[in-house]
């Protein structure tokens, strides 16, 4: 039932990382599953069930996340 | 997946269950932050004040791995409102009303409903498989990352995530306060496919947040269980349908195992056909 999201990197520990959801939320997650070296802080990543599971093109990344914002009803 | 006899008309089912058993179904990996909207947890671990099952429906259409589903078992079901308790509890247990969705379309549908809310990063535009059926355990097997990933050699925690994803049953053992122990099954890879079995014994929780609630539980009985929690007792009906339905979408899920190491076989040797 969960879908994979994107999330930026806030900052980056050993194994896990603080991201940012396109939500607004601050998530740890792990980086066990991610392939290559750890991510800098302001990469995106795509995270699913807690992990970071892959990488995403920064500008298209922040296009989209620009685009859900916008689509999210203000609270 | 050839329409079934129909579900019938049932027995009554008190108003509020469908929201009830989809706050305790959908808790424990939004409590995780795994999905679902900010607060969604603290309601669903709520007492039962007036109106909480209309905050409850509105918590869960926001659930976008979860909601289509309810909505496509409700319409091809003919009932209005996706809430209803036999659409939840087929979508997360099974049961015939699985066997009324007609395939074509409705995966058409799940995917691009998925491509939209994940913004093309969920990669599951146009792979989803033909014979399964729209049940939880096909989010887990076919829309969830982690089954691609043990098959390309990320057995952990690829593995822990579908076993612990995925609704699964139990045999409760004991109980003390809010923690039960468990009798269940475990999803492994074995020869490059996916099996139930193995025993394992853990100890998990039967209520939400710790303060709301508890389900009468007691030596014997058959629950069903979502990542670290027991979401509902089961009875022999119900487990059966949870087995049948996740066997099932495993079976797809290993047919599609075996192509995938077959037709590289092929390519190699030039003998595709």
């Amino acid at each position: 039932m969960c879908l994979s999201r994107l999330h930026q990197v806030v900052a980056v520990g050993d194994g896990f990382a603080l991201v940012l959801g396109t939500d607004g939320l601050r998530r740890a997650v792990s980086l066990l599953a991610l392939e290559g070296a750890p991510p800098a802080v302001g990469d995106w990543l795509v995270v699913h069930s807690g992990y970071a599971i892959g990488r995403a093109d920064r500008a298209e990344a922040e296009a989209i996340a620009a685009e859900l914002r916008a689509a999210r009803p203000a609270e | 997946m050839a329409p079934g006899p129909g579900p019938g008309p049932g027995p009554e089912r008190p108003v509020g269950l469908g929201a009830a058993l989809f706050a305790r179904y959908a808790y424990p990996p939004s409590a995780l932050g795994y999905c679902g909207p900010a607060g969604a947890p603290t309601l669903f671990a709520s007492a039962r004040e007036p109106g909480w099952e209309e905050d409850v429906g509105r918590a869960a259409a926001g659930f976008e791995g979860a909601w289509p589903y309810l909505e496509l078992i409700a319409e091809a079901n003919g009932i209005a409102d996706p809430l209803e308790a036999d659409v939840v509890e087929a979508y997360f247990v099974g049961g015939p009303l699985l066997e009324r969705v007609p395939e074509e379309g409705a995966v058409a549908r799940l995917a691009r409903g998925f491509a939209a809310e994940t913004a093309g990063f969920g990669a599951v535009t146009g792979a989803l498989p033909r014979g399964g059926l729209l049940h939880h355990s096909f989010h887990v097997l076919f829309v969830y990352p982690w089954l691609r990933m043990a098959r390309a050699g990320v057995l952990e925690p690829s593995l822990r995530i579908l076993d612990r994803c995925r609704i699964r049953s139990g045999t409760v053992l004991s109980v003390e306060g809010e923690s039960v122990v468990v009798k269940s099954e475990r999803l492994r890879l074995e020869d490059g496919e996916l099996a139930i079995g193995g025993e394992q014994v853990e100890v998990v929780s039967r209520s939400l947040d710790g303060s709301g609630p508890l389900l009468e539980l007691a030596a014997g009985d058959e629950v069903s269980l979502h990542w670290d929690r027991i979401c509902d007792r089961l009875d022999r009906e119900r487990a059966g349908w949870l087995r049948d339905c996740t066997s099932r979408n495993i079976a797809v899920a290993n047919a599609g195992l075996r192509r995938s190491r077959v037709e590289p076989e092929q390519r190699r040797s030039g003998g595709a056909t």
